[in-house]
């Protein structure tokens, strides 16, 4: 069997089961691009109480392959980071009055700003971002899904808008598999000079040292602990399955 | 068909994966990521937070203080190693050193500077919008090698903040060479300041002094220009000003055309605040109570507007346009569509007062709330 056939039925098999089809009907309409810069849709991931607040993780650093509806093979690359946002005003204010190091990180931390996540995938040789992310975390996985954002690259935008219009809608599952995790899932894009949509079926998976350490960035007790989470990963990049959680007792 | 054998299905995803991925695994062996936004104020100064693998990579570090966290690879620093200053013309650039697999590094910049040149190497894109007062511009990048990252831009040297802070910076030394006649100019104009205000004290007061509680006309306000061919003081030392051109000069234009007077325009050159040419002890100009409006309002301004507010605040609520202008630095063009933007919004009153405008609190913002 040929490897685009093989390609092509993996790619079938997980539109099929591991990420759901999107339709480009979704997508229309769904959001202007305009909203903040930022901010995106914020994560209701838990800090660890022991550890001083992180500002930026990467979440997800994946590569892989997609393949195109008409059969056409691209590499892909996936990251996700979370982001804490700063109001850059305020910061060039703390900036302003002198502050030590050691102050400036203790207000930024102490303050009551949120969480957001902040994409980009590169599909061929184009780079999109994404925006408007959510990642459910499930018992045996987690989701990701997003809006596909085509940048103007190279060009300054004014106020009114980030210069980047949606053109498509993201959805990858991932799970662990044999000590390692594997994600799967669908882009589909719809908008923009093409002519009619397109849709990959992607195959990712960590890619070296471009990851967070699950333990580091959400902590020990937080939301990937037992019963919530299923991995844990380690320093040099491998990953190690959680005993699943205890069934509940019968009430 | 989700019942049949799911693992099975993963299996094979999996198995796709292995055979597919070392195609562009190899792409970039070895690189790693670097995450970071850059916050630069108007005096040069940055800081720098995100995520990084390894800081090894990043010499600005060697001379900048810094904090890495090596568990969560959380790097915090404050730094003028970023930033170059020529005149009115700066630039900001990380320089790296090593390959990133994953590069994303975002420079926020005042939104009163005006870009002038962005660039990065060769494989980095970019891109620019604004956002909550500030020029973002990211650049992104996939496994690149050494890659550099600069942004040039124009940030007039009338702003004062600017100004101010920008002494902590290493000038380029064309720039220091060009300070020393204002330098001298401004050490003569004390000196004639001083010998003036000891022989008129008591002559004159601000319009906004407390004492006078209604604004007084302006010739009444301000020092009577010399007459005759007794011209001493302070209307020679604006002739030396007037020499002196550059940095000044568009201050001295800017006066002459608020018509705020000769003396005020010498006040407003150097703003030296023990200068007072009232011998009277003037009692401090208590700060306006701040009221649960006025916090909402706040708010909704943008940094500049809130510069004049916070300025009104701190002066009873009462200021000339000049005044709030030297208090502020922000350049007169700018100040008045400012302010026409707040009175607008009725958060502020401008009354003509002479040659200048009084621009005063709203009432509905005096009321406490």
């Amino acid at each position: 069997m040929s490897r685009n056939i093989i390609l092509w039925l993996a790619s079938l098999l997980l539109l099929s089961v591991g990420g759901a089809p999107l339709s480009s009907e979704e997508g229309i309409g769904g959001g202007d691009g305009t909203a903040g810069h930022f901010l995106y849709q914020v994560a209701d991931v838990p800090q660890n109480a022991d550890r001083p607040p992180i500002l930026i993780t990467v979440v997800r650093s994946e590569r892989g392959l997609g393949m195109g509806s008409d059969g056409v093979i691209l590499p892909v690359r996936l990251q996700v980071e979370r982001a804490r946002a700063i109001d850059p005003t305020r910061v060039r204010r703390l900036l302003g009055e002198n502050r030590t190091l050691g102050e400036i990180k203790s207000e930024i931390e102490g303050s009551e700003e949120g969480y957001g996540y902040r994409g980009k995938i590169r599909l061929g040789e184009a780079t999109y971002l994404i925006r408007n992310i959510s990642i459910t975390i499930g018992d045996l996985n987690s989701t990701l899904e997003g809006e596909v954002m085509e940048p103007a690259w190279g060009a300054i935008s004014g106020r009114s808008g980030p210069g980047m219009a949606m053109v498509g809608k993201i959805r990858v599952e991932t799970r662990p598999h044999n000590g390692s995790v594997v994600s799967a899932g669908s882009v589909v894009l719809f908008g923009g000079h093409r002519p009619r949509p397109e849709s990959y079926a992607v195959i990712l998976e960590p890619s070296i040292g471009g990851s967070c350490r699950m333990d580091v960035c959400l902590g020990p007790g937080t939301a990937l602990d037992p019963p919530m989470g299923f991995w844990h990963r380690r320093g040099d990049g491998s990953v190690l399955s959680s005993p699943r959680p205890p069934a509940r007792p019968p009430m | 068909m989700k019942d049949i054998d799911i693992k099975g299905l993963w299996a094979f995803a999996l198995l796709v994966a292995v055979l597919l991925t070392p195609a562009a695994g190899d792409e970039g062996a070895g690189s790693r990521g670097l995450v970071l936004d850059i916050y630069a104020d108007e005096s040069g100064k940055a800081l720098v937070t995100g995520y990084a693998e390894g800081i090894d990579g990043l010499p600005f570090l060697s001379g900048s203080e810094y904090q890495y966290d090596e568990d969560a690879l959380q790097l915090y620093a404050v730094t003028n190693a970023l930033t170059t200053k020529n005149g009115e013309d700066w630039e900001i650039r990380l320089l790296t050193e090593g390959s990133y697999g994953e590069y994303h590094v975002t420079f926020y910049l005042s939104e009163s500077v005006r870009i002038s040149e962005i660039s990065g190497t060769e494989g980095l894109d970019y891109l620019v919008s604004t956002s909550s007062d500030s020029f973002v511009v990211e650049f992104h990048g996939y496994d690149v090698t050494e890659p550099s990252a600069a942004v040039r831009y124009r940030q007039p040297l009338n702003g004062g903040r600017a100004e101010a802070a920008s002494s902590a910076l290493p000038s380029p030394g064309g720039s220091t060479e060009k300070l020393v006649p204002v330098v001298v100019l401004i050490i003569a104009l004390v000196v004639i300041f001083g010998a003036v205000s000891f022989r008129m004290r008591g002559s004159c007061s601000s319009p906004l002094d407390p004492a006078g509680s209604s604004p007084r006309p302006p010739a009444e306000a301000a020092p009577q220009p010399p007459t005759g061919g007794s011209a001493q003081g302070p209307y020679q030392g604006s002739r030396a000003a007037e020499a002196g051109g550059g940095l000044l000069e568009d201050r001295r234009e800017e006066d002459r055309r608020e018509g705020a007077g000769e003396d005020v325009f010498m006040v407003d050159l150097i703003p030296l605040p023990d200068l007072d040419l009232d011998p009277t002890p003037r009692p401090e100009r208590s700060k306006t109570p701040i009221s649960g409006k006025m916090t909402a309002v706040m708010e909704t301004l943008t940094e500049r507007e809130r510069w004049v507010l916070e300025a009104l605040i701190k002066n009873e609520g009462k200021m000339t346009q000049a005044e709030i202008r030297r208090e502020t630095g922000i350049p007169k063009s700018s100040l008045t569509g400012i302010v026409v933007s707040l009175e607008r919004r009725n958060i502020v009153t401008k009354k003509e007062w002479g040659r200048t405008n009084v621009i005063e609190l709203s009432e509905r913002l005096r009321e406490v709330g």
